[in-house]
This record gives structure tokens, sequence and C-alpha cells, in this order.
């Protein structure tokens, strides 16, 4: 053969060996974009049960359905639906069937077990992921009865775990003053997201106003008028033990903790003039933090402690300021949604500060970014929305409704998408504080 | 010959190579991380104990509620304490009348100063007196801002009685805020009733 | 040809040179295998180059497009007796139009023996119906839903979302010539793809969005997220190979993937002529955490 001829059967045979390995990969990809708004279809069957337990297990599967809906994320398959029954048998070693949840579209499965002895109960629940066919988590609670809706609350986290990694906020509470009887007293009450139970935490029947929570969230910060006169006070939530904090001056009201937890931040009235302090917790020693002729009052901190919000009407009506605490001045005006604006809420997740704004003839509940751009109208009813405040994670929004003397907790997720009633039934009920995290 | 042979082992080596090549462009140079169950295979979770986790909640995990009223305990610190905190909740009649207020004001009003006036007399005339002035507001606007307001309503009346000639230590004042209304209706007539200073004899 | 003061050769002719043309021979052969294994290095070495033809369709209108049926995978032990005697019947009548002559006339025989078996066994079920009623009840309210849900999605999603059969951009540099026409992914270009695959894929790209739940607490954190994967679909549409070929970092994002691909098997059937002759079909998918219009 030829020199040519030799080299160019070479060179065919390298081309060949150089295609050959690319178009043995040839395959399609196909891209896929997420569908956006889609919700997770979970089921909540009735929980196993002994004889005598079953109004304990009754109500758990509903505070998980009520908790994983406010998140936008789950929707809970009606239970006429659900072809397999739950058995204790579930929890000794049988598996579920999970074709039959998947049949019907289920993608989580939460099954659960209720046993008391006396005053203590039992809990064990399981979440299985019925498209993988596996449990994703699982937990016994032990605890005293009472706490049982607090214990499916905290499942309620771990299932939102499961799914999404974020740490859910379903086990914190909302602190509120109310009037719980035909007089004119206020009590302080603690209440869970599942809005039953509301357990009081005074009970002087004099006037008990603005709790605040602690960063720990062991300590409430309120005042009270049961001496006959003013005084902000500290309980202890968790041995229910009390001291008072700030005496000085005349009219008194927390406003919120440091981040830290060592002071505590309030409005006090000296000689008629409402200013705002720092109180140290462990002293009582006192420090001013804004003044102003005109009446300064509802203080509330950013996260990072270093701005603090509060309420103003140097300029003629109540408006809301931030202040550098490390400046000696420089407060700005942040609210521009009407001519009374007040309760400044400063989220603990985002950088937004949640207020309340008098804007044709009633009030409705506003949100803006601390240097006062990008105002929002979050809440808003046939009657006044005040009070906001935010929970600890920033994604929702706990609030008062009024309308002539009729008044309610409501919950709005910080998007304005979801809302709910949390609580009612009391009157006068308002300025509700929602928890930090346990 | 030599020629031929020569070619016979270029291209034995090639055929080599070709066959090592081939043969790596059906192995995937990706990573891969996974190999899924097949559909439907659960994984062996079904015993009870194993992967489920056992927490205690103490009886303080949920707020401590609050012992039931009495003297006992720290809540209360003693009986005269108590009846004074019920009865700050309680209208307590007056021997003069209200004065009242602009909204969202707390200036001293022209009808106000002849009932002030007649205070001032009273006052004096009853060297040993006391008095307690309560600032009140109506029911709109946001509970904290309005016991600011109230307070400075007090203040403000007691401030115009001192300078009537009033001394200073008769005075004390309190403000309620928007907690006890005096006309519990939702009308401008109800609520401008309701912007008041109260004036308490001790 | 003969120059002055040279005399020119054919190539080691002479017989002293037979070891020469050996070590010719071979060195030539080592260098061209020198050059075959750096080529196969790079092709190799570099991200999957893929050959495939590129093509980006719009879908504007989603008119032409008809709906695949339902696909049942299981049915609860009533619901399958009270369907079975119907779909006998249907499932009698459409085999391929080539062999229904041959089939009909013993399909006919079977079902009527089958029909009398069903309508006894039926009978029997109609006893049991009434205590089962409202759960298959509930159960097919879902079903409808999800059929409805998935039509309505289906629809919207056409009007927005394109099938991109492109893979990875190939490298800047590249010893593999690209195929005329078509060496950029994205480019808007005529379809070289063949119909059915471009239906096949589409079907494909249909049933597993479908069946993907993103959990996403918040969308923009989910922006930027690509999880790609690459399945064997066997020849009854069971997926038989899942591979992450790369994973997105975030795990809840992966496992929506996972559970999307597991949601959806069995996926529709891989065509014949797709499979060239094998029994199983590889195909691969890009999952985007940022949504269209979101």
């Amino acid at each position: 053969m030829g020199f040519v001829r030799r080299s160019s059967i070479m060179l065919l045979f390298v081309a060949g060996v150089v295609f050959f390995p690319a178009t043995a990969r040839a395959i399609l990809y196909i891209d896929i974009n997420a569908p956006g708004g889609r919700r997770m279809p979970v089921a909540l069957p009735p929980f196993v049960t002994a004889a005598g337990d079953a109004a304990l297990a009754a109500g758990i599967p509903k505070v998980l359905a009520d908790d994983l809906g406010m998140t936008a994320l789950f929707e809970v398959i009606p239970s006429e639906a659900y072809l397999e029954k739950i058995l204790p048998s579930h929890f000794a070693g049988k598996l579920l069937s999970f074709p039959d949840w998947k049949l019907i579209g289920a993608e989580a499965v939460v099954i659960g077990k209720v046993e008391a002895r006396g005053d203590q109960v039992t809990v064990e629940m399981r979440l299985y992921d019925s498209t993988m066919g596996k449990m994703m988590a699982g937990r016994r609670y032990s605890g005293p009865a009472r706490h049982v809706r607090l214990i499916a609350h905290k499942f309620a986290n771990e299932v939102l775990y499961a799914f999404t990694g974020v740490r859910g906020i379903f086990d914190t509470e909302i602190a509120f003053s109310a009037r719980p009887g035909k007089g004119r007293d206020k009590e302080i009450y603690v209440v869970g997201l599942d809005g039953q139970d509301a357990r009081p935490i005074t009970n002087n029947r004099s006037f008990n106003l603005f709790p605040r929570w602690s960063p720990d969230g062991n300590t409430l910060a309120y005042t009270s008028f049961r001496t006959g006169v003013p005084v902000v006070y500290l309980r202890n939530l968790r041995d229910g033990t009390e001291r008072a904090l700030v005496k000085f001056g005349n009219t008194k009201s927390p406003g919120c903790f440091s981040p830290g937890g060592d002071s505590l931040y309030a409005s006090v009235s000296v000689d008629g003039n409402s200013d705002i302090y720092r109180v140290r917790i462990s002293d009582a020693a006192v420090e001013k933090v804004v003044e102003g002729w005109g009446i300064e009052v509802s203080p509330s901190i950013s996260p990072d402690g270093k701005k603090i919000a509060f309420v103003s009407n140097r300029g003629g009506s109540p408006q809301v300021y931030v202040k550098d605490l490390a400046a000696s001045s420089g407060e700005r005006r942040i609210s521009h949604a009407g001519g009374y604006s007040t309760s400044p809420s400063w989220s603990p997740g985002s950088d937004r500060i949640a207020f309340t704004s008098q804007s044709g003839g009633k009030f409705s509940v506003y949100t803006v970014n601390p240097d006062g751009s990008d105002q929002r109208l979050l809440a808003s009813g046939d009657g006044d929305s005040t009070d906001p405040s935010y929970s600890p994670d920033g994604r929702y929004v706990v609030y008062t409704f009024q309308k002539k003397g009729y008044s309610e907790l409501r919950i709005i997720s910080a998007d304005g998408q979801w809302g709910k009633r949390l609580f009612s039934g009391f009157s006068g009920v308002g300025s509700p504080a929602w928890s930090p995290r346990r | 010959m030599g020629n031929g042979r020569a070619w016979k082992y270029g291209a034995a080596i090639l055929a080599v190579m070709m066959v090592f090549a081939f043969g790596c462009a059906k192995k995937q140079a990706v990573k891969s991380t996974d190999t899924t169950p097949t559909a439907g295979a659960p994984s062996a979770e079904g015993k009870a104990p194993e992967g489920v986790v056992s927490e205690t909640l103490k009886p303080e995990a949920g707020a401590v509620e609050a012992p039931s009223a009495g003297p006992a305990g720290t809540q209360v610190a003693s009986v005269a304490e108590a009846a004074a905190g019920v009865a700050a909740t309680e209208e307590k009649p007056s021997l003069f009348q209200d004065i009242r207020f602009d909204f969202d004001k707390s200036f001293i009003r022209d009808d106000a100063k002849p009932i002030l006036a007649g205070i001032s007399d009273y006052m004096k005339k009853n060297r040993g007196a006391k008095l307690l002035v309560e600032g009140h507001c109506d029911e709109r606007g946001t509970s904290e801002y309005n016991m600011a307001l109230g307070d400075r309503r007090a203040d403000s009346a007691r401030k115009y009685l001192v300078s009537l000639g009033v001394p200073a230590g008769a005075l004390s004042t309190v403000s309620f805020g928007k907690e006890k209304p005096l006309d519990p209706g939702h009308n401008e007539e109800a609520w401008a009733k309701n912007r008041r200073a109260h004036f308490v004899v001790r | 040809m003969v120059r002055r003061g040279h005399r020119v050769q054919p190539l080691a002719t002479e017989p002293g040179d037979r070891l020469f043309r050996k070590m010719l021979g071979l060195s030539g052969a080592l260098h061209a295998a020198i050059f075959v294994l750096g080529v196969a290095w790079l092709a190799l070495s570099a991200p999957p180059v893929r050959i495939t033809p590129i093509a980006v369709v719009d879908l504007i209108s989603g008119g032409q497009f008809a709906p695949q049926p339902a696909e049942a995978t299981r049915k609860s032990p009533t619901a399958e007796a009270r369907r079975e005697a119907p779909a006998a019947r249907t499932r009698a009548s459409t085999p391929p139009a080539a062999k229904r002559g041959k089939e009909a006339a013993p399909a006919r025989e079977v079902s009527r023996q089958d029909a009398r078996a069903f309508s006894e066994r039926i009978g029997k079920m109609r006893e049991e119906r009434a205590n089962r009623a409202k759960v298959q009840d509930a159960v097919e309210a879902i079903q409808r839903e999800n059929a409805v849900r998935a039509a309505v999605r289906g629809i919207g999603d056409r009007v927005a979302h394109r099938v991109d059969l492109s893979a990875i951009p190939p490298p800047a540099k590249v010893a593999v010539p690209p195929r005329a026409g078509g060496g950029m992914p994205g480019a808007p270009g005529s379809a070289r793809v063949p119909p059915e695959i471009l239906a096949y894929a589409r079907a494909l790209d249909e049933k597993v969005r479908a069946n993907w739940t993103v959990p996403e607490l918040a969308q923009k954190d989910m922006g930027g997220l690509i999880v790609q994967v690459r399945i064997t679909i066997e020849k009854d549409g069971r997926v038989s190979n899942v591979r992450m070929e790369k994973v997105s970092g975030n795990p809840y994002f992966d496992d929506s993937v996972r559970r999307a691909i597991q949601k959806a098997s069995p996926l529709p059937i891989p065509p014949a002529q797709l499979r060239g002759g094998e029994d199983h079909y590889d195909v691969g998918f890009r999952f985007f955490g940022e949504g269209w219009g979101s």
C-alpha cells in the first residue's frame, strides 16, 4: 500500500476513535422548571388511643393540620378518603401500606398514638414519606396531659423541618391582655397557636397590661395597677416568682428587652413627660435613651440591638421614628401612612418594621423598611387593626382587630397571603406579644 | 515483508488503544452520588423505638399559671394593696366636674378653666386635702400611646392648678389611658366625654 | 525524478534499512496512539459533549397536544372489580390495527367468559359497596381533583415553558467540530428533533413536573438551584435507575427531586424506535429551582 493510503486509513481509525466516545454518550436532557405554589399533600389519620383517651387524642391531628396549613406548603387530605386504618401494630413493626396512601395522592403521612396515665400522657408520632416509603421523623413525647397541644405543635415543627430544613415556630405562644369578665379589670394571658386554653398569668382583678417577652422566653414584663399605681413587674414563667423592676416616674410601660436579655427598654412618664429609658435587669439601673419635649413611647429594638424604633408626637401627631442607639441624635421618621401611626414592632427575621396607622377613618397594619422606604399595607379590615407583633422567624404577625367594642387576635403571614383568627371570647383583647422560640 | 510487519505492529497497537478509548467512552465520567430504592420498597424502619426519639416535657414547659387570688404567694403583697388594685379599676365619685380635652391634645381649654378655678378654691379652703388627678383618653388609638397622653393631660391639669396657687404636694397624678372610659359608647359624643381629667379628693 | 546532486529513493527500500523501517513504523504507530489517547482524554475529561440535535421549542399554544390518558397504577379491590369488565373489552379492542383481525375473535370469546365471572363478583361486591361507598367517593373525588389540577396545570405550563433538549454547553475548546448549524445550546433554530422524540420528551416533562412538589418556604431561596439526574426507563415505563449526576447542595431540594421522579413512575412508555432495540431508555433531566413566572 502506498504511504498516502496507509496514512489515510490511519486517520480514519483515529477519527472513528475520536468521534466514538462522544457519540456513545449522546442522551437527551430535559429541563424542568419548578412549579410555583404547589402544596405537598399530607394525610393526618386519626390517632390510635386506648379507650378513654379518645378526647385527648381527637384534637391532635387538627392542631397539626392548622399548623401545617399556616405555612402554605402543605394541604391536608380529608380523612374520608383514607383507605388504611392506623392500628397499634403500626407502632410495633407493621409497615404502612404505602400504595394506599400514594393512591390518594398523599406524599406525607403522620400517624400517632396516645397513652394517658393519670395526669401524664405519652404521645408517639411518626412522619412517613409515602413516595419513598420511609419514616422521616419519629418522636415519643411524655409529659403532663395539659401539654398535649404543645406536644402536637412540637411535632409540627419536626414535619416542617423534615421537608424544608426550616425550624418552625409552632410551639411558640402569644401573650396578651384581656378583660375576662364584665368588670373593667384586665389580666395577662398566654395562649398557643391553636388559640385554645388561654392561661392567665395574673389574677389580681386590676389593670394588667402590655406583656413583653424576654429573649429566652422565660420572663414576661408587664405593667400592673395592682397596688393602685402602675409598676412594671418581671414574672418568671418557670417558677411563678415575680419582682418589681420599674417603680420610678408615673405612667410606665415595658417596650422590649435588649437582645441579650440584660435590660428592659420602657417608656416612663416623669413630670408629665414620657421618654424611653433602658433599665438594667440585675440592679434596676436606669439610663435615658430617647427623650423629647413631646410623648416618646413604645420602643422596639432591632435584632442586632443597635437601633430602636419608637413613637413620638414631636411633629404634632404620633409617628414612628428610628434612632441609632450609639448616636446622640439623628432620629428619622419612617411612618408615612396617615396622620396617626404607633405601635412599631421590629421583625426578628427580616428587616421590616410593622406598625399601625390611621387612614380613612380606621387603623390598619403596615410594614416598612427601617429606613422608611417601601411602605406596604399588611392587614386591614372593616374595623381597627392595631398592635402588630412579629413571630420569631419574621414570617407572621399577630395583631388586634377591634370593631365597636368587639375585639379579637388575628394572625397574618408576613406576605399577607394567609391569615386566621387566633383568639376571641374575651373583651378588651389587645397588646399581643409573640414569644421567642423555646 | 518487513514493511507489512511494521504496519501490522502499528495497527495492532492502534487497535489496542481504540479498545481502551471505546471502553472508556462507555464509562460515565461524571460524579454519580445516588441510587434510589426501587419504587415503593420501604426501608426497615417499622420497629418502634428505632428512629423514634424520646422527649420528656417538664411541667413548666408551658408558662406557669397564676396562683389563685389570695394573700398568700408572691403576687399580692397585702390585702390593702389588693383592694387598692381592684379600686383602681373603679370609677370614683368626684366633687368636681371633669375637664375635657381635644383629640390627641393635652392643653387646657377655656371651658376647663372655671372648673379648675373652683378646684383651686376648694383646695385652698381645705388645706389638708389631697387631690388625685386622673388622665383619660377615648378608645381610639393605641393603648401605650394613650397611657402617655392621659399622663400628659393629668399633668397639664396639675400644673395649671399649681399655677393657681394650689400646693404641689397636695396633688398627685395617674393615667388610665383608655382603660376607664366614662361613656362606653362608640361615637363622637362618648369620645368627647372620655377625653378628660377626673379629680378625686383623697 | 532525478535532481542534480540528489538521489530520490523510495522510502527505505534497501535491505539495510529494515530495522529503520520497523522503527519508523513503530514510531508512527506510537505517535498515532498518543494522539488518539490525547484526544480521548480530552473528550473524556471535558463535561459530556453531546452531539445530539439541539433544539429549543417555544410552545405558544397547547392546542395541538392531545393529553395522554391517565394510567391507573393500582386500584383498590372494589374499584378494580368494577372496572375490569369494561376495561377488558376496551383492551381487547385497542391492539394495533395490523393484528386486529387475528385477535378479535379469541378476544371476544375471552371477554364473554370474563364478563360472566365478573358479573358474579360484581353482585357480591354490590353488597359490600354500601360500606365502602363513602371511601370510594372521596378517593375518586381526590383523583378527579388531581387530574383536573394536572390538566389545568398542564395548560398553563405549556403556554409558558420550554422543552430544551440541549445539554450543558460544550467547553470552549473541543477537538470535535460541531454539527453544522447547531453548535450552541439555546439557539433558536428549526427543530431537528424528530417529532416522536419531541412528543415523548414533552410527555416525560409534563408527568414529572406534575408530580414535583418543591418545598419552597421562600421561593427566592430556591433560585439558582439545579439538580441533574439521569434515569433509566424500562420498556414498561418503570424507572429502574436514578443517578444524581449533579446535586444542588440543598438536601431538601434534592429530596424533592427524588420524590418527583418516584411519584411520576411509571413514566410514559418509551417508544420502540427511541429505545433502538434495547429494553430500556436512558434519559436525563435538569431540575431548576426557579420557576417560570413565580
